[in-house]
């Protein structure tokens, strides 16, 4: 597989605070990649060093060459931010027509279509939008500029679930027909879970999960049951979390299934249970006790 | 536009865009319904009021009014919000900043020379009509030393780039380092002012510099002296953009 982006060893610093701390990620061409974290675990801040926005330290490559100042990598990017500022006097159509200015491969018909699907008022002023609204037509700019490269950094702000389940269906369908490499950062997992190929987890500007989204959702396994029996169960292996009361214990093992799992679980009578996406994401980054990932 | 194609990385073709710079220079006239009415609409208003009171008042006959300066006004406010608001979104949309920077000043430059052609003509038929019929020199510069006519065109161009130059470095500073940088700008511009009154002071120069303004000619004044000011201007502001982030 083609690399779209390669980022290797890269540091951004705001003052003291590392936002981004060593961070190495590859995008793969033509595929679906989620980036998921928490809030200030730095998603933003690396999609901006992606699409040249912001400057740091480390190796950033874009189609092969570095995307700060250069317009031959950045006219085959777009990236969606969900703090995309506006001109003041501009309206709806106006930023369509920006576009349809800016992106080489825009398509104005694709953009009306999708401008009709969200009910966005073509002649109202942008900054009278709704917070939905804004997301909506951040949405449009993102699919009809058929970037090769585009990033969409939590799009569905203010969207209500009919909304988000349009962008996601109308994101497939497109995709499909015209394959491109895509970047999602989102906190809703479960519900982009089966769209994403490749999933990137950053906690604390940090890597912490990177990996293929099928192999994530069966890395991780709860095993509950008596705790002689879990602890047996889990010994030498790498315990996410574990809950404990008197005589239960509940752990989540996250260095994938082993074949015999099954068998070992039904001798120590023990129930095992296949940890969502999302589980598995808020058990990764919601403490600094980890480390038993890679 | 060429039907010339790029590859990437084994992907589709991709049809490739005018050069980035002609594209930000498009980019500007997006919207142009909204922007261009108010450089030329506050102008109208002001010459309609001269033309009132002059028609009315006849103590203020063959006076220079002054009012030619509210479109430079204008086109400095104008340029001030290009890069205050334009240029982060433009940054957002895949625009670098080395061509959104030149793409803005080709833009300024073609309407500096349109406007400039405009303003000239109005200058023109003001003398012929012998200040439309009311004595109003409001096209006029003020005074004239026997400019031809094309150092008089750059007279009224110049002033619009300095305008633009000027806007367009105090919106990147605000952009930049919002109002403590422009206050910053303010206290640097004040001392420097200050520092400057007190060595002509003493030195006792202010006569010297009376004669010298006044041994100039109008397109010294106006097309001359402002070139330099716009050129550091410029590359001021190209050294504030070059590092700007969202």
């Amino acid at each position: 597989m083609t690399a779209v982006v390669e980022v290797r060893g890269v540091t951004k610093a705001y003052g003291h605070q590392r936002v981004l701390d060593d961070v190495s990620l590859t995008l793969h061409e033509n595929t679906i990649h989620g980036l998921l974290g928490r809030n200030g675990a730095g998603k933003t801040t690396l999609m901006r060093v992606v699409t040249g926005q912001v400057f740091a330290h480390g190796e950033i490559r874009v189609f092969g060459t570095t995307p700060a100042e250069n317009a031959g990598v950045l006219e085959r990017v777009c990236f969606v931010s969900e703090s995309q500022p506006y001109p003041d006097h501009y309206r709806v159509r106006h930023v369509l027509a920006a576009a349809a200015v800016l992106f080489p491969a825009w398509d104005a018909a694709y953009a009306e279509s999708l401008v009709a699907d969200f009910d966005l008022p073509p002649e109202r002023a942008v900054r009278k939008l709704s917070r939905g609204m804004r997301s909506a037509l951040g949405i449009v700019v993102g699919l009809a500029a058929r970037a090769p490269l585009t990033l969409f950094d939590e799009p569905y702000l203010g969207l209500d679930a009919t909304a988000r389940q349009l962008f996601y269906d109308r994101l497939l369908a497109d995709y499909a027909e015209n394959p491109r490499t895509i970047l999602l950062s989102t906190h809703l997992i479960d519900e982009v879970g089966d769209l994403l190929e490749h999933v990137s987890v950053i906690d604390a500007g940090r890597i912490v999960l990177d990996d293929d989204a099928d192999e994530l959702r069966t890395r991780a396994v709860t095993v509950s049951g008596p705790s002689a029996a879990v602890a047996s169960f889990t010994e030498g292996r790498a315990v996410l979390h574990l809950d404990s009361m008197t005589m239960l214990s509940r752990a989540v093992v996250a260095d994938g299934r082993r074949a015999d799992d099954d068998e070992v679980a039904r001798r120590l009578g023990l129930e095992l249970e296949s940890v969502s996406l999302q589980d598995l994401v808020v058990r990764t980054t919601d403490h600094r006790r980890k480390g038993a990932l890679r | 536009m060429t039907a010339a194609t790029t590859t990437t990385a084994g992907s589709v073709p991709l049809p490739r865009g005018r050069h980035p710079v002609v594209r930000v220079a498009r980019l500007q006239y997006v919207g142009w319904q909204y922007a261009l009415p108010w450089p030329w609409g506050i102008l109208a208003l002001s010459f309609a009021a001269n033309l009132v009171i002059f028609g009315t008042v006849s103590a203020a006959r063959d006076a220079w009014t002054g009012g030619l300066s509210s479109i430079y006004f204008v086109q400095f406010l104008a340029y001030l919000q290009t890069f205050r608001r334009g240029f982060p979104f433009a940054l957002g949309m895949s625009v670098t900043r080395r061509a959104y920077y030149l793409g803005v000043w080709l833009c300024a430059t073609v309407e500096a020379l349109a406007s400039g052609a405009v303003l000239l003509t109005l200058r023109l038929v003001e003398d012929a009509t012998g200040g439309w019929g009311v004595s109003l020199e409001f096209f006029g510069l003020g005074f004239d030393r026997g400019d031809s006519l094309v150092l008089l065109y750059l007279c009224y161009v110049v002033p619009f780039l300095l305008g633009a130059a000027i806007g367009a470095c105090l919106g990147l500073v605000l952009h930049r380092w919002s109002y403590n940088g422009l206050l910053s700008v303010v206290a640097g511009l004040i001392v420097l002012g200050g520092a400057a009154v007190v060595v002509v002071g003493r030195a006792g120069w202010w006569r010297e510099i009376g004669d010298w303004f006044a041994a100039q000619s109008a397109a010294a004044l106006f097309a001359g002296w402002p070139l330099p000011f716009v050129a550091v201007l410029a590359l001021l502001g190209y050294a504030v953009i070059r590092r700007a982030t969202p």
